[in-house]
């Protein structure tokens, strides 16, 4: 039987415009990334002052559950007394000034790996030098500043700052104020008395201490 | 039966003084009760008196004893049972813990909007839920309380207080649905706020998709009613203004009330058609 000539270029057209088989294999998605969301407690908008107020009643017993049984307005020996171990007779007047305040305040400081009511939930690595400053004014506790300093073994400190700055953003701004910042290379979580104004702004600096 | 003066004064002091006896004689038996009855079958305390008096009064003391000992047989029958809590001190326990939680089913949800904000100095991102209690001309539309146009400007700036009350300098503080210029002017005004926010009206749900500049996300928001949904529309947003892929996200509930339950019987409700929410009428999705 005899084959038509045209048959062998028909075939060969065919083989020509069949698409080459995939030999790439394929490019992985990119992994999808998970932002972390802090959320505030809810406000509640005001027909008659338009203004938004708090829409959650909150006490200091709920900023106490956050923060290892401390709140502000406490002595340095009460929260001596709340924290493992401190002296018994750390007081006033045997605490260090601190000096980027222009007011007579003062501070103690414990490494944050002593501190199980916080160390103990942080999600991600911290320092070994990382530490927490237990600030007062008038005698009374007004400010706590976890200091977060990275070193070889955790060069990134932001996972743990960021976990701790979450325990605050769900306590109403009458409660607490938590600010978080960077004071290269540290990062800081500052929370602090609403009460106390004056010094709400002043931030540490890494370098001026 | 008609009593002379006399009979009826008669009668009063008769009746006074069986008052007057009643009272020197009931402490008697209701000592005697208490005594025979609270040690061994544990009456509560307030029973003895309030049951017994009446009949001590009336029928005397025999008959009060023995009243009071079924009286307390009734009590006893109903208190004896294993497991049940004898009269007594109360754990501490029992007095801290919160009450329960009521949950209206047939409550209509507020209005809530929520904005994200977001903080450029260190990638923070804010959810800031505001609710709007409802005008009294408000009706719900499938158990959802509509959210008034007219207030939603007022809020934007509420809103931003959640982070520049937090951040070290509050004009780091931005609207996270931002345009593309953002990510080379990283300030306020390359921001979109109406598409930065969510109503509870229309979605249940606010995500934002992201590219990642440094620690800093740039991003934009969509709402849905669902996680999926939302966050389709962000990452569509995102890659539409953004040109480039969108992998990093994050997805809210608009509202932290809990949604009606499926089997509650339809709240009334006026026939108004559900508005597109913002973001989806901007991208044309």
């Amino acid at each position: 039987m005899r084959i038509p000539a045209s048959i062998p270029a028909i075939l060969g057209l065919i083989l020509l415009a069949t698409p080459p088989a995939r030999t790439a294999v394929a490019q992985p998605k990119p992994a999808e990334q998970s932002l972390r969301v802090f959320v505030p407690p809810p406000l509640e908008w005001n027909r008659r002052t338009f203004v938004t107020n708090p829409a959650l009643v909150q006490t200091p017993y709920d900023l106490a559950r956050a923060n290892g049984n401390l709140t502000f307005g406490m002595s340095a020996s009460q929260v001596a007394a709340a924290l493992p171990g401190l002296p018994s007779d750390l007081d006033w007047n045997n605490l260090r000034t601190a000096r980027e305040y222009a007011a007579d305040v003062r501070y103690f400081w414990l490494p944050l790996k002593d501190l199980p009511a916080w160390y103990n939930d942080l999600q991600g690595c911290t320092g070994t030098e990382s530490y927490a400053a237990f600030l007062f004014v008038r005698r009374h506790l007004f400010r706590i500043s976890f200091r977060l300093i990275p070193d070889a073994a955790c060069p990134s400190v932001s996972d743990a700052a960021a976990g701790l700055f979450a325990r605050y953003v769900g306590l109403s701004t009458d409660l607490v104020l938590s600010v978080r910042y960077r004071s290269t290379p540290a990062e800081v979580v500052d929370i602090t008395d609403p009460t106390e104004t004056s010094l709400i702004p002043i931030r540490w600096r890494m370098s001026g201490t | 039966m008609t009593l002379t003066p006399l009979r009826r004064h008669a009668s009063l002091a008769g009746r006074l003084t069986v008052r007057w006896l009643a009272t020197l004689i009931a402490p008697v038996p209701l000592a005697l009760a208490r005594w025979v009855l609270v040690p061994r079958v544990l009456v509560p305390w307030v029973l003895v008196p309030w049951v017994l008096v009446p009949r001590v009064l009336v029928l005397g003391v025999p008959i009060a004893v023995v009243s009071g000992m079924a009286v307390s047989g009734v009590a006893v029958s109903g208190m004896a049972v294993p497991g049940r809590a004898w009269a007594g001190p109360v754990a501490d326990e029992s007095l801290v813990e919160a009450p329960p939680v009521i949950r209206d089913t047939q409550a209509p949800i507020t209005c809530t909007v929520t904005f994200m904000v977001t903080d450029t100095a260190n990638g923070d991102l804010f959810a800031q839920r505001i609710r709007v209690p409802p005008a009294e001309t408000d009706q719900a539309v499938d158990h959802r309380m509509p959210c008034s146009p007219d207030i939603l400007p007022r809020l934007a700036g509420f809103a931003r207080d959640a982070c520049t009350i937090r951040a070290a300098d509050a004009r780091t503080c931005v609207y996270t649905d931002m345009g593309r210029a953002f990510s080379a002017r990283p300030e306020i005004t390359n921001t979109d706020v109406d598409a930065s926010r969510c109503t509870s009206d229309t979605a249940s749900e606010i995500a934002a998709s992201c590219w990642m500049k440094g620690v800093t996300p740039i991003c934009n928001v969509g709402c849905g009613a669902t996680p999926a949904e939302a966050l389709s529309r962000a990452r569509a947003r995102c890659q539409d203004k953004q040109q480039r892929p969108c992998t990093a996200s994050a997805i809210l509930a608009v509202t932290d009330q809990l949604a009606p339950s499926p089997d509650a019987p339809p709240a009334p409700s006026a026939a108004r058609p559900v508005p597109a929410p913002p973001g989806a009428a901007r991208s044309g999705q």
